[in-house]
This record gives C-alpha cells, structure tokens and sequence, in this order.
C-alpha cells in the first residue's frame, strides 16, 4: 500500500505487533542523508538519548531499536517501555543540500521480508528542509503510524529542539580520516564534558602513532573515596571501581580482561591487553591501568573499554571517577565519570577499534548497563556471561 | 472542561439551551515549509430530507449569517494562530425556523488538494459546544468537547457534528465521518448548488 503524507491508521492492520517490524528509509540525491530513529515521551520530549538511535549509537538499551546497516531500523513494539510513547524516524542532511534537492526519499515497513507500507516521495514533496521527519510509530490504544514527511530548515538541531533535545553543538564527526603520515594532521579531541542528548557522545578520534608503529596506550581509571580505608575494613560506602575491556581479535577470538574471574590478560602473549591490579579502594593513587600492545595491533580488531562498580551503590558523582586514554604521541583522552548520575552500575567508556592496521580510533562512548551482558549485546560482542567473583 | 464524546456518540442537549457557540480549533503547522493549515467551519441548515432549503442555508466564510438569524459564523481564521477556538459559530435555537431539523457542522481544509493537505498532519483539532448566556457571552461555558485527532487520515473534509431535533429537544450527534473532496462535495452532498 502507498502512503501518502496525513496518513493515520493502526499498525496491527498490517503487522503483527508483537513481532520485530522493520522501517527502511531510503533517500537519493546529492547530499550525506543520515537516518535516526528516537523514541519520545508522551509530551513529546527526547528525555532519555539512551532511546536516540542512530549511526553512532546502534542499539537502545535492550535493543528495542536497532540500526541495521545504515538505514534500516528492527523495532520491537512490546518491549519497549511505556515511558516511550512514540518513535519518530527522521532524514538530516549532513553539509549542503536540502529535502527539496533529493531526486526520491523512499520509506518501506516491513515484517519478514513483507513490506505492507510504502512511502515514496520527491523534491517537489519538499521546500528548503535539511531534516524531516518521515514517519511517527505512536501509542494511541494502540501503536499507530503517522506519515508526516515534514521537518526544518535548521536540520538535525531544530528537528532535536522540537522534541526537546539541548545543544546539539556538535555536527556529526568527520568520517575517520586515513591514518595520516604526520602525527600533526589528526584532529586535537577536547576534553570529554558530556550534556544530555548531545551528539558529541559519539565523537571519534584516531590515537597517533610516534615513529613508525603504535606504541603502548595506558587506559587508567583513577577515583576518590571519601575517606581513605583499608582493604579489610571497607565500608559500606566505599565503592570499588573497577576497570576492564572486552576485546575481538581479527581471527575472531573474544574475551575480557577484568580483575572479576581474574582475567588480568597479558602483554606480551594473546590478547596483548593486561590490566595491572586491582585497587579496591581508590586509595593507591595510581588507580587501575589497562595497558594495550600497540605493537600487536593487526591481530586486534576492537576493544570497548568500561568501568563497573563491584562494591558499593552506583553513585558516579561520589566515586569522581576519570578515564584516561594515553597514547605517545596523542593528547590524553579525559572522560571524567563524575557528570552522570546512572544508577547501572556498568558503563561503556570508549570504543577502540583498529584502522588499516596501524592505529584505533578512539570514540567515546559512556553508556550505562546494568552488568557486562547486556552491554556485550549492546555492542555486539554476544558472549556467554555468568556471574564472578574476585 | 465539559464532556468529552467520541465518534458517533449522541447526548441530548439541555432543555435550557438558548444560545450556544461551536468553537473549531487547531494548532498552526509545527514544520518548516508548505503552506498554513487552513480549516473552516461550515454549517448546513437541513431540512426533513437532509439538505439544505436553499444555499442561503449554507453558511461558511463567504455567507456568514443566515436570513433568519439562527446561524452565525464569526469569521474566517486562516492560520489556526491564537489560544482558544480558532473558528466560532453561534446557534441561537430560539431563532431555528421550525422547517429546519438539522445543523451539520462541518470542517473542512481551504484549498487542501494544491496544498497537499489533509486532516492527519492537523495536530491538535476539536469541536466543542459552549453554553451563551447571551450573544455577548464569548467566552461561554463548555459543554461538550470531541477531540479531531487521531480520527483521521487523508480526509479534506469532516462532518463534525450534526445538532438535531428529536421530540421537541434539541440533540448533539459527535458524528466524526470523514470525506475527500473538501467543502465543494460536502456542499454538493446537502444539496447546495456549488458553483
């Protein structure tokens, strides 16, 4: 069936709700078009960007959205909380361009390879907008769907003030520039202050090389107690940070390195990650330091460096923890933990991932899970998790 | 507040009711690009078979007051700016000549098929019918209310609500059917020679 823009109707006249239904948004002309789906409150306000999915952020907390490929979304109606009441899809134009420029923008819905709606539109269907939105999915007695094909002249920032999002300063990061052969051409990243909704969450920077190979990078994790206690008489507010990674080697092996299970790795042999000890107060003022053999790194294909609280409630801003990111030959890379007030106890800092062979990029994450699995679904990795103990 | 109806419900209005305002209201276009929204209302003064005696019953923005006095619509809004009722027609049922058994109250979107659109990219519209206490009475005390949204889809053109006689009284029909072709086949539907 056709849709045309003001179409309404129940969505359980064309699919089974309570299965997995997929939007594929398709758009053709002369511009970047980057497609997002983000689910909204019922004033109709982005007031959790953990439901804001899109290139940079694949998943929704329990992947009740997920970006497959780069323009196609899996949603799954009923898992979603009832604190979303409505996705919206959207089209932005990255740099020049507008709606009224593109040659089609095509929106397919679809359920096991049926698709049942098909939105098919044209420049002539559009003014000076640098994002739209496509479709809504609401809940009205049931999920619904609106077509309404209409957006902004400002783009992905005003379409983003509509529904309440803040400051979105930060346009979408340059693709990852070739490793360059100077050290000086890689962009400088800005210490971390991450706001709510803001797109820089997902920003990506390569790490430098000095000289001729990757050199050793130091991810440490350092944080503060409000009093200083030992190991035997840690109290019920100490908390224990703890600093760990997930890696994926490039024959396909996958594994942790975390004090938890006593996985501590190893340098020099397989997975080359090792993490140095285990500080379980915050009181050795070195923290905890997960070092990664840059020398190895054409066996690794990424890593995702996280933090979780083992002891203790998650209280974030207490513990006052920051990451940091070192690399000779690159600025520190600071995420101070200290700004968010999650109580998962689980956060996701940093992605690393290996370009060509010869450095990562390093793009800062800060997602919160309640534990290591559900992260590791979030971003892919699918291993088996069970519970541990130091 | 008053009562809320959805489609299709019926209630009868009190016997008291002398003079009331059917106030239309919407929310101006939320995106960039297009043009406004723009709604009327529209009344049908029908007779025992359902249309109109003649296009003098036929009151909208270009013939804003019926001969008798009945009916009268306040003026056109071509926007939906402003807080309130963006559209407001004023029944004074004492005025009602006795051949007439019905008033259709109708909505429909000024020029929607050039300007591509339609009653599902309308947020926020509703009817409601608010007691007068007398013809200055704007403000009015609300009656009943029947929310627009999510009623409809692609339709240009929406019969609100009908208000018709049934044994003497006055009722209220929250009728909510949905049509294409906007005012022109509305019109042509109660028997108006539209031109």
């Amino acid at each position: 069936m056709n849709l045309q823009r003001g179409f309404r109707d129940k969505l359980e006249k064309y699919f089974d709700i309570n299965q997995d239904i997929d939007i594929t948004m398709n758009t053709f002309g002369s511009s970047v078009y980057d497609y997002c789906c983000f689910g909204v409150d019922s004033a109709n306000k982005l007031s959790d960007d953990r439901y804001m999915v899109f290139y940079n952020q694949t998943s929704s907390p329990d992947g009740e959205i997920r970006l497959n490929g780069s323009s196609g979304f899996r949603v799954s109606l009923r898992s979603l909380p009832l604190t979303v009441n409505k996705l919206v899809f959207t089209v932005s134009i990255d740099g020049n361009g507008t709606m009224g420029n593109i040659s089609s923008h095509s929106l397919k819905v679809s359920q096991n390879n049926n698709s049942a709606l098909e939105l098919n539109l044209s420049g002539t269907d559009f003014h000076s907008e640098k994002a739209i939105i496509s479709i809504e999915i609401y809940r009205k007695d049931t999920w619904r769907i609106a077509v309404i094909a209409g957006g902004f002249n400002g783009g992905l920032k005003d379409l983003l003030k509509f529904y309440g999002g803040t400051e979105i300063s930060a346009p979408k990061p340059a693709p990852v520039p070739k490793p360059a052969p100077r050290p000086a051409s890689t962009p400088a990243p800005e210490p971390v202050r991450l706001k709510k909704v803001e797109l820089k969450k997902g920003q990506k920077v390569n790490l430098q090389k000095s000289g001729s190979s990757l050199g050793e990078i130091l991810i440490n994790l350092n944080w503060s107690q409000p009093s200083k206690k030992s190991f035997f008489f840690l109290g019920s507010n100490a908390i224990d940070l703890d600093l760990g990674c997930l890696y994926e080697m490039k024959n396909g092996k996958k594994g942790c390195v975390q004090a938890l299970g006593n996985a501590f790795g190893s340098l020099d042999r397989f997975p080359f990650i090792a993490l140095d000890g285990d500080d379980r107060t915050g009181a050795n003022s070195a923290g905890e330091n997960l070092r990664i053999n840059g020398k190895m790194i054409s066996q690794i294909k990424r890593i995702l460096i996280y933090t979780f609280i083992y002891e203790g409630v998650a209280n974030w801003k207490q513990a006052d923890g920051v990451v940091t990111v070192k690399c000779p030959g690159s600025p520190d890379i600071i995420v101070k933990m200290d700004e968010y007030g999650s109580n998962l106890k689980t956060c996701a800092i940093a992605l690393l991932e290996n370009q060509n062979d010869e450095t990562f990029s390093v793009e800062k994450v800060v997602r919160f899970f309640s534990n290591q699995e559900p992260m590791d679904r979030a971003f892919g990795w699918n291993m088996q998790w069970s519970v541990g103990r130091k | 507040m008053g009562v809320n109806l959805s489609k299709g419900q019926r209630v009868s209005l009190d016997k008291n009711l002398t003079m009331a305002m059917i106030g239309l209201g919407w929310d101006v276009k939320q995106f960039d690009g297009g043009a406004d929204f723009d709604l009327d209302a529209s009344a049908f003064l029908l007779g025992a078979n359902g249309k109109v005696r003649s296009d003098a019953d036929f009151i909208f923005y270009n013939n804003l007051e019926s001969v008798d006095h009945s009916v009268k619509h306040m003026g056109d809004n071509l926007t939906g700016e402003g807080e309130g009722d963006d559209e407001v027609i004023i029944i004074d049922f004492t005025k009602v000549p006795a051949d007439v058994q019905k008033i259709a109250i109708t909505v429909t979107i000024y020029d929607a098929q050039s300007r591509g659109q339609n009653f599902g990219q309308v947020s926020n519209a509703y009817v409601r019918v608010a007691r007068m206490a007398n013809e200055n009475d704007m403000n009015g005390s609300e009656v009943l209310r029947f929310d627009l949204g999510e009623e409809f889809s692609i339709e240009t053109a929406v019969v609100v609500c009908e208000i018709y006689r049934h044994n003497g009284d006055w009722k209220f029909n929250a009728v909510g059917s949905g049509y294409q072709g906007g005012l022109a086949a509305l019109g042509r539907a109660y028997g108006v020679n539209v031109g």
